[in-house]
C-alpha cells in the first residue's frame, strides 16, 4: 500500500494514466470476451485413471473407468451376463457388482503383507464421452503400518481385458508437499500391476506454500471475485449526491473507505471459507455462484447510481459471506483432516488476500487521480457496464443450473 | 472402445505450403544430387530391381518439390521416427510428420501417387484408394475436418537409394503403411495399419465396403472351426482393441495363443492362407506372403480370438500369430457414426520398418 501515500503528490503524468486506463479497460473487456471460451476437448483415452490422496491416516483413492471397458472386463469374469454377438448396448452395470468387484481386484498391502482396510465410498457414472464409471475408495492401514508407505495391487479392468492401461499418479500429499500438481507414479498392464508407493518426504511449508499459490491462482482465474472487488472500488472516491455521484474532496477519506471494504469482504470471505472448510457450513451450491453473480451485477449499478450509499462496508462484509463458501469448494475437495484444514484455509486465504492487496494498490492511485477528472463518470459507467454484462452471462450460464 | 478412439478435436494440417506448379522446373537446378535423376522427374524402368525403380520415382516426386518441402518430407531412419508418428487417431499437426497430399502441388501429388502405388499390389492400390475414399466420406457427411482422402503424410526415412535402407511412410487416419527398402529384415509393406469408418458407404452412387476382403477372409476361418476347435482358440483376455497397435512395436506376446494351424484340416488351413493373403498381398514383390505360408511357418502360427468371433458384434477381436506374421482384427464402437468399426494391423515381426530396428 505504498502507493497510496505518494498518491497526493500526482507522481503519474496524464499519458500514463490514460494508458494505464486504457490497459485496464482492455483487461476488462478481455476478460469477459474470453470467458466463454472452455478448455480444448482432449482426446479421450480409453485408459483408466487411478488417483492417490495421500491423508495423514489414510489414502482416498479414486478411479475413472472407461464404462464399455469396464463392462467387458465384468463379462469376461461373467460377473454380468454376456449380451452376446449382435448386442447394441452393453448391459447395464449394477452399483453392487462393480463394488464387488473393485473390492476384489484392488488392494493396498503394507510392507509386512498386511492388507489395509478398505471401504467403497461412492459409485458414480459420469456421462462423458467415455461413460465413465468413477469410483471412490478409503483404505486405512493396518496398526502401526506406515501410512505413507505401501505396496498398491491393481487388477480392476486390467487383469481382464488387454492390452488397456491404468495410469495411477498420486493427486495429493499433504506431509509431502504435494497438492494440485498430480505426480505420475506409473502405468499398470497386462502382467504388471503393482506399484510402490512412497509419500514424499514430510515438509509442511512446501504444503502451506503451494496452498498460498493456491489461493493466488483461484483468484486470479476466479474473475466473478475479481470484478466484484473491482466495484467495490470504483466509488472509493466519490460521494453520493442527489441519485448521482459526485467526487471526494479529498483522498482521506477515500483511502478510508478502501481500507473499510477490503477489510470486511476479507472478513466476510475468510470467516465463510473457515466455517465452510470445516464443515460448519454447507459447501457452496449453484445458487451461492448464482448470488456471487448477482454481488457484482449489483455493485455495477451502485458505481453508477448509488444504491446503499453509506452502506458499502456492510455490503462488502456481507457479500464476502457469499464469495468466501465459492472459495472454500477448493478446500473441502481436497478432504484434509481438521488440523490440516486450519493451515490450509489460512494460507490459502493469505494467497487471496496478497491477491487483493496487490489488486487495491494497483487501482487505488489510479482511482485517486480519476476522481476529479471531467471523464471520470465515463470511465466508471464504462467499467461498470462491463461488469455488469459479465455478471449477466454468469448469472445466465448459472441460473439454469440451480432448477 | 466406445467412442474412445478416434475423434479429436483435430485440426488438420493443410499448411498449404504454396508449392506453386512452376516448382518442378524452378527447383531442378537448385536440388540435383549426385544421383542420376536427382533434380529432374525420368522415366523410371518398373522393371529393374524394386529398389532401384522406387528409388527413381522417390527422386521424381523430390524433383517436384521446392527445397523445404523436400527437407519437410525427408526426415533420417530413426525409431523415433519412425515409431512415433503414425497413428489411427484423426491427422493432427502433432501426430503426422512428411507432407500431406492435399497440401502437394498437383504436380508433385502426382508423382507422389504413382510412388505409393508402386509399393502396392493391385488390390493394395484398392485398398489405400477406398480407404481414403471413406475419409473423404466422413469429411462430406459430418465427421468434419480432420478427415480427408487427400490428408495423408507421404514421408522418406533415410535417403531414397537403390542400395541403402530406407521407407517410404504413408500415414492417415485409418490407413498406414512403411515400405521398406534394402532393410536387414527385407522388403516390407509392415506396419500396416488397416482400418475403416464407416465399414460400408454409398459415396458418389457407388457402394463401397473396403475392408471386407480382410474381413469376410478372416471371419471364413473362425467359421471354418468346430466348435470345440474354436474353443479352444478363444483368449483368456478380453481384447478390447489391437495388442501390438501404433506406439507399441515389438509388444508381441511371449508365447503364441489359441489354435495351432498345423492342427486344422487342409481346407481350413486354406482359409487361414486365403486371410493372410488379404493383407500380406496388399505388397507389391516384398516376399512377405510367401514367407507366412511355408509349411513351416504355418506349423508355428497360431490363430485365436476373443469376445465375439463373428468379426461384426462390438469387440470382435482376431489374431493370426506366427513366426513373422502377426495380423489383429478388431471391431470397435463407431465414432462418428453408431454402427461398429473396424481397426485392423498386419506387422511382421523380422521386417517391420524393414528390420532396421529392434523393440
Amino acid at each position: 500500500m505504498v502507493a497510496i501515500s505518494r498518491s497526493k503528490s500526482l507522481p503519474f503524468p496524464d499519458g500514463f494514466l490514460a494508458g494505464t486506463v486504457r490497459i485496464l479497460l482492455l483487461a476488462l473487456v478481455l476478460a469477459t470476451t474470453v470467458i466463454p471460451l472452455g478448455k480444448l476437448a482432449a482426446h479421450p483415452m480409453p485408459d483408466s485413471y487411478v488417483s492417490i490422496n495421500m491423508a495423514p491416516d489414510r489414502w482416498r483413492v479414486k478411479l475413472e473407468l472407461p464404462g464399455d471397458r469396464l463392462a467387458m472386463a465384468l463379462i469376461n469374469i461373467g460377473a454380468v451376463p454376456d449380451p452376446g454377438p449382435d448386442f447394441t448396448s452393453y448391459p447395464p452395470l449394477p452399483d453392487a457388482v462393480i463394488a464387488d468387484y473393485v473390492s476384489r481386484e484392488m488392494r493396498v498391502r503394507a510392507a509386512d503383507g498386511r492388507v489395509w482396510r478398505m471401504r467403497i465410498l461412492r459409485i458414480a457414472p459420469e456421462s462423458g464421452e467415455r461413460k465413465d464409471c468413477i469410483v471412490e475408495a478409503e483404505f486405512l492401514p493396518p496398526p502401526g503400518a506406515d501410512p505413507r508407505a505401501a505396496r498398491f495391487e491393481y487388477d480392476v479392468i486390467i487383469e481382464q481385458v488387454i492390452p488397456d492401461v491404468a495410469v495411477v499418479s498420486l493427486t495429493q500429499d499433504w506431509q509431502g508437499g504435494r497438492i494440485g500438481e498430480p505426480n505420475l507414479l506409473g502405468s499398470l498392464e497386462g502382467e504388471r500391476r503393482t506399484l510402490e508407493i512412497r509419500g514424499g518426504e514430510p515438509s509442511e511449508w512446501r504444503a502451506l506454500l503451494a496452498m498460498f499459490r493456491r489461493g493466488v491462482g483461484h483468484i486470479l482465474e476466479g474473475l466473478d471475485h475479481l470484478a466484484f472487488l473491482a466495484t467495490l472500488m470504483l466509488t472509493v472516491g466519490l460521494q453520493a449526491g442527489p441519485g448521482r455521484w459526485q467526487p471526494l474532496a479529498k483522498p482521506q477519506p477515500a483511502l478510508r473507505a478502501a481500507l473499510w471494504r477490503v477489510t470486511a469482504f476479507t472478513i466476510g470471505h475468510s470467516a465463510a471459507l473457515l466455517a465452510v472448510s470445516l464443515g460448519w457450513l454447507p459447501a457452496a451450491t449453484i445458487a451461492i455462484e448464482a448470488l456471487i453473480a448477482a454481488s457484482v451485477g449489483i455493485g455495477a449499478v451502485h458505481a453508477m447510481r448509488p444504491i446503499y450509499p453509506g452502506k458499502e462496508t456492510w455490503i462488502a462484509a456481507l457479500f464476502g459471506l457469499v464469495h468466501g463458501m465459492a472459495f472454500a469448494t477448493v478446500i473441502r475437495e481436497m478432504s484434509l483432516s481438521t488440523g490440516t484444514v486450519v493451515a490450509a484455509t489460512l494460507a490459502f486465504n493469505l494467497g487471496i488476500e496478497a491477491v487483493q492487496i496487490g489488486l487495491v494498490a494497483i487501482a487505488l492511485p489510479l482511482l485517486l487521480l480519476l476522481r476529479n477528472r471531467p471523464f471520470e463518470p465515463q470511465v466508471r459507467w464504462f467499467l461498470a457496464l462491463a461488469a455488469l454484462a459479465s455478471a449477466i452471462y454468469w448469472l445466465a450460464e448459472r441460473l439454469p443450473g440451480m432448477a | 472402445m466406445l467412442a474412445a478412439c478416434d475423434e479429436d478435436s483435430a485440426t488438420t494440417t493443410t499448411s498449404t505450403s504454396s508449392s506453386s506448379t512452376t516448382s518442378s522446373t524452378s527447383t531442378t537446378s537448385s536440388t540435383s544430387t549426385s544421383s542420376s535423376s536427382g533434380g529432374t522427374t525420368t522415366t523410371c524402368d518398373s522393371t529393374a530391381t524394386q529398389a532401384t525403380y522406387l528409388t527413381c520415382l522417390a527422386n521424381n516426386l523430390l524433383a517436384t518439390m521446392s527445397t523445404t518441402e523436400q527437407s519437410t518430407i525427408q526426415l533420417s531412419l530413426t525409431s523415433a521416427n519412425a515409431t512415433s508418428y503414425w497413428t489411427n487417431l484423426p491427422v493432427t499437426s502433432s501426430n503426422r510428420r512428411g507432407i500431406a497430399l492435399s497440401a502437394m502441388s498437383t504436380t508433385s501429388k502426382a508423382a507422389a501417387e504413382t510412388l505409393l502405388n508402386a509399393a502396392l499390389s493391385s488390390t493394395g492400390e484398392t485398398t489405400m484408394a477406398q480407404l481414403r475414399l471413406a475419409d473423404d466420406y466422413l469429411a462430406a457427411n459430418g465427421g468434419g475436418t480432420g478427415y480427408d482422402g487427400d490428408l495423408y503424410h507421404v514421408s522418406f526415412l533415410g535417403t531414397p537409394s537403390a542400395t541403402s535402407p530406407w521407407i517410404l511412410e504413408l500415414t492417415g487416419h485409418h490407413y498406414t503403411f512403411f515400405f521398406s527398402v534394402n532393410g536387414a529384415g527385407g522388403a516390407s509393406l509392415t506396419p500396416n495399419f488397416v482400418g475403416v469408418e464407416p465399414v460400408s458407404f454409398t459415396y458418389n452412387s457407388t457402394a463401397y465396403t473396403p475392408m471386407a476382403p480382410e474381413r469376410d477372409a478372416m471371419a471364413a476361418v473362425l467359421a471354418g472351426l468346430t466348435s470345440s476347435e474354436l474353443s479352444s482358440a478363444q483368449l483368456s483376455s478380453s481384447v478390447s482393441d489391437l495388442v501390438v497397435g501404433p506406439q507399441n512395436d515389438g509388444n508381441f506376446p511371449a508365447t503364441r495363443s489359441g489354435i495351432a494351424v498345423s492342427s486344422l484340416t487342409s481346407a481350413q488351413q486354406e482359409l487361414v492362407k486365403t486371410a493372410i493373403a488379404a493383407y500380406a498381398s496388399d505388397a507389391e514383390s516384398t516376399g512377405q506372403y510367401d514367407a507366412y505360408v511355408t509349411s513351416t511357418a504355418l506349423a508355428d502360427t497360431y490363430i485365436s480370438w476373443s469376445n465375439y468371433s463373428d468379426l461384426s458384434t462390438r469387440g470382435s477381436y482376431m489374431r493370426i500369430d506366427g513366426p513373422r506374421l502377426w495380423i489383429e482384427f478388431s471391431v470397435q464402437s463407431g465414432v462418428i457414426y453408431s454402427a461398429n468399426h473396424y481397426h485392423t494391423i498386419w506387422r511382421d515381426k523380422t521386417a517391420d520398418y524393414g528390420g532396421n530396428f529392434t523393440f
